[in-house]
């Protein structure tokens, strides 16, 4: 007899169904999933909180507003938060060349998600355990 | 080494990292040899990993759209949500006993409803639904 697999994606009109199972489709998940990650990083709120009161600002400008942070985590950071869309690196022309970083839109939104979870943590992350994958 | 049985009966991860609640031990937490800061150990000292983990799950499907329907419509019978999330029952079921593991919901007389915490997860997913929309749009 045939037994339907778990994970069968079920077709149904997006139009019908607020929700349609599609095992398939991580890509979207996975994006999301990887800018939280990145939103959760040390350094993501002071970078994206300087650029939404200052932006754009030059690379130095930024280093020198935040306190305490490496050249190598800012340009990574700089460097991540600009492959997912989320900050522009522009190149203004100019002698010499000046570079400016400001958040696109879609970073602009970074904000409420560090906030929301800045305060769902503070409130509740006593509750959450920590554990690796593998151990249990 | 954990002393005690983990409370998750999947063993989907986010991050590397599989978070849990222990609403079932009295809120005990289960105690690790590192005996991490509350929530886990920061990922390179910003949130917990272990809150990343989870908000990483809630905001993503399976999950996000049980969450989501539980959140609007609770407290929802398995078989509610199941048929409004068009999700197969397995799946709901997995992801339902995942989040109440996780104490994002739980279980009651007239079926699964947000806790204090799922409840307080809202906003999160929120932000993080209006940070989707950007990201698809761009």
């Amino acid at each position: 007899m045939y037994q339907q697999p778990l994970y069968d994606c079920i077709a149904m009109s997006l139009n019908q169904r607020e929700y349609v199972f599609d095992p398939t489709a991580t890509a979207d998940g996975d994006k999301v999933a990887a800018v939280v990650e990145l939103t959760s990083r040390k350094w993501t709120r002071p970078i994206v909180e300087h650029l939404l009161a200052d932006g754009p600002l030059r690379y130095s400008e930024l280093a020198e507003g935040i306190d305490g942070i490496s050249d190598k985590v800012l340009s990574d950071s700089l460097q991540d938060l600009e492959a997912y869309g989320l900050v522009s690196r522009d190149v203004i022309d100019t002698r010499p060349v000046k570079v400016e970083y400001s958040l696109t839109e879609t970073g602009a939104a970074l904000e409420s998600v560090i906030e929301a979870v800045g305060e769902w943590t503070e409130l509740y992350a006593e509750r959450v355990d920590d554990v690796p994958v593998g151990d249990g | 080494v954990r002393e005690g049985k983990p409370l998750t009966r999947t063993g989907a991860t986010h991050g590397g990292v599989r978070a849990t609640f222990s609403p079932l031990v009295g809120n005990r937490r289960v105690m690790t040899r590192d005996d991490p800061a509350p929530g886990g150990e920061a990922g390179d000292d910003g949130v917990p990993r272990a809150v990343t983990a989870l908000v990483g799950m809630v905001a993503t499907p399976p999950e996000r759209a049980v969450f989501t329907r539980v959140r609007a419509d609770g407290p929802l019978p398995e078989p509610a949500v199941a048929a409004r999330v068009d999700a197969p029952p397995a799946v709901v079921a997995t992801t339902l006993a995942d989040l109440e593991g996780r104490g994002v919901v739980a279980a009651t007389p007239s079926g699964y409803a947000l806790t204090e915490a799922g409840q307080a997860l809202g906003p999160v997913v929120d932000a993080v639904d209006e940070l989707r929309r950007r990201l698809d749009r761009a």
